[in-house]
């Protein structure tokens, strides 16, 4: 996901080093105690160029209901904690925002924006569309040098303030395996065989969608980084090998071996339908991130929700690779409202405390299908299935993801 | 990138074109930079 070299460590190696205890924290209250620079006259400018100073605008794309109301929950908690500072979010549908960011960035953005670290942020870190926030970073704690490298554009400087992440793999429902006695396969012979069984069985093996158009870039990341490795995958990603080579064919006739046991019809189809249709046992498997069948499942049904990794195509690369994004928060260098140094100093103020381990818990205590970032969250409140070894151990890579390098619908992808 | 997926999933037997459109979008947007 980017071009920092943060080696093969998979995930942050603040969430690797399985902290259960969670540290009391000092925040809050002295950050931001310096930030009032401006003439008290301009803060009476209400929402005048600059804004009044404490008022934060927040471009969100998390408009599913879940992280809709966590976020929300996440942004009461940091207002009652701030001296009079407001979070005012404007949320826009997940896909258009995605497919509109560029022009969003260029245009009139809010101060801080929703979006994804590594190579989706260095392209705009790169165009000059976002705010550096390196002396943010040099008291940010609980983050470790995989997530600080996500953080940073390709000048050395960071500009995200890393919130949780997602790995993706194989879902399932635990009971359909449990009642048909499927086992989850290790190897891509193994994943054919089941699927075949599946069909068999009346399933359609593989729920399948891409009308959102990102959907199925999980499966093509996977398909390469268990054929050809992580380092070609971030090397296709970089641009550096091109499309046409032989090894990126025999991905897509990997995948075309695979799609005789997708649902079939999948670009008129969401990934909220996908999961549904994971949800009501009419498909055996699905790839997707965490969040995704999470969102989909009734509560009573979340802990029948299992996963396993994405099976071996080249013993080589065995499962070393593991799809995980990373999201965070950004301040947009086009923002009018950034200009007042106040108002600057207040959504750096925001920043510090939503890279806190207690604003992460607020969060995913909303929304518990995303893994936090910071080794200050508390994660004793984790289902066994979230504290498996291929999701957290140290020396997995996390994956540049095709989607992840698409800033917009029509762009392709780049490191 | 995203359209010349969906393509490939409603008919995945023109990897050729794919695989060539792909690396042609590609080459454009890294030129643009």
């Amino acid at each position: 996901m980017t071009q920092s070299d943060y080696g093969r460590s998979g995930v942050p190696g603040s969430v690797a080093g399985h902290r259960m205890s969670r540290r009391s924290l000092l925040r809050g209250a002295a950050v931001g105690a310096g930030a009032v620079t401006l003439p008290a006259l301009l803060t009476a400018c209400g929402s005048g160029p600059g804004g009044d100073g404490k008022t934060i605008t927040m471009g969100s794309n998390s408009s599913d209901p879940i992280p809709k109301k966590a976020f929300a929950e996440a942004f009461a908690a940091y207002e009652a904690q701030s001296d009079g500072r407001k979070v005012k979010v404007n949320t826009v549908d997940h896909n258009t925002f995605q497919e509109n960011i560029n022009r969003y960035l260029q245009g009139k953005p809010d101060d801080v924006f929703m979006w994804f670290a590594g190579n989706r942020m260095q392209f705009f870190a790169k165009k000059g569309l976002l705010h550096e926030i390196s002396d943010n970073w040099q008291d940010y704690k609980g983050f470790s040098a995989a997530l600080k490298a996500q953080s940073t554009g390709a000048d050395g400087k960071q500009y995200l303030t890393p919130y949780y992440y997602y790995p993706w793999a194989v879902f399932h429902r635990k009971s359909l395996f449990a009642d048909r006695g499927y086992q989850a396969p290790k190897t891509l012979d193994e994943y054919v065989a089941l699927a075949k069984q599946m069909q068999k069985d009346k399933l359609d093996p593989i729920a399948f969608c891409d009308k959102d158009g990102w959907p199925a870039m999980g499966t093509f990341d996977y398909i390469d980084m268990r054929t050809n490795g992580y380092e070609f995958h971030k090397s296709l990603m970089a641009g550096e090998v091109a499309w046409t080579d032989k090894r990126v064919r025999e991905v897509f006739d990997t995948w075309r071996r695979l799609l005789p046991y997708c649902q079939q019809g999948a670009n008129g189809r969401t990934w909220q339908e996908a999961a549904n249709s994971l949800q009501k046992r009419e498909a055996g498997m699905a790839v997707f991130g965490l969040p995704h069948p999470g969102a989909q499942f009734p509560k009573d049904e979340q802990s029948d929700i299992d996963f396993f990794p994405f099976p071996v195509i080249n013993p080589e690369h065995g499962q070393d690779a593991v799809e995980a994004p990373i999201d965070g928060f950004l301040l947009a260098k086009k923002s009018k409202n950034l200009k007042n140094k106040k108002t600057l100093e207040s959504a750096k103020d925001l920043l510090k405390w939503l890279a806190t381990g207690k604003a992460e818990d607020i969060y995913l205590k909303s929304d518990p299908n995303n893994i936090a970032v910071s080794d200050q969250a508390d994660i004793s409140a984790y289902s066994p299935s979230r504290r498996r070894p291929w999701i957290w151990s140290p020396g997995r890579s996390r994956s540049p993801s095709s989607w992840t390098a698409t800033p917009g619908r029509t762009s392709p992808p780049r490191s | 990138m995203i359209p010349a997926i969906q393509k490939f999933i409603s008919n995945p037997n023109d990897v050729d074109g794919l695989v060539n459109d792909i690396e042609r979008q590609k080459k454009t947007i890294f030129a643009a930079d």
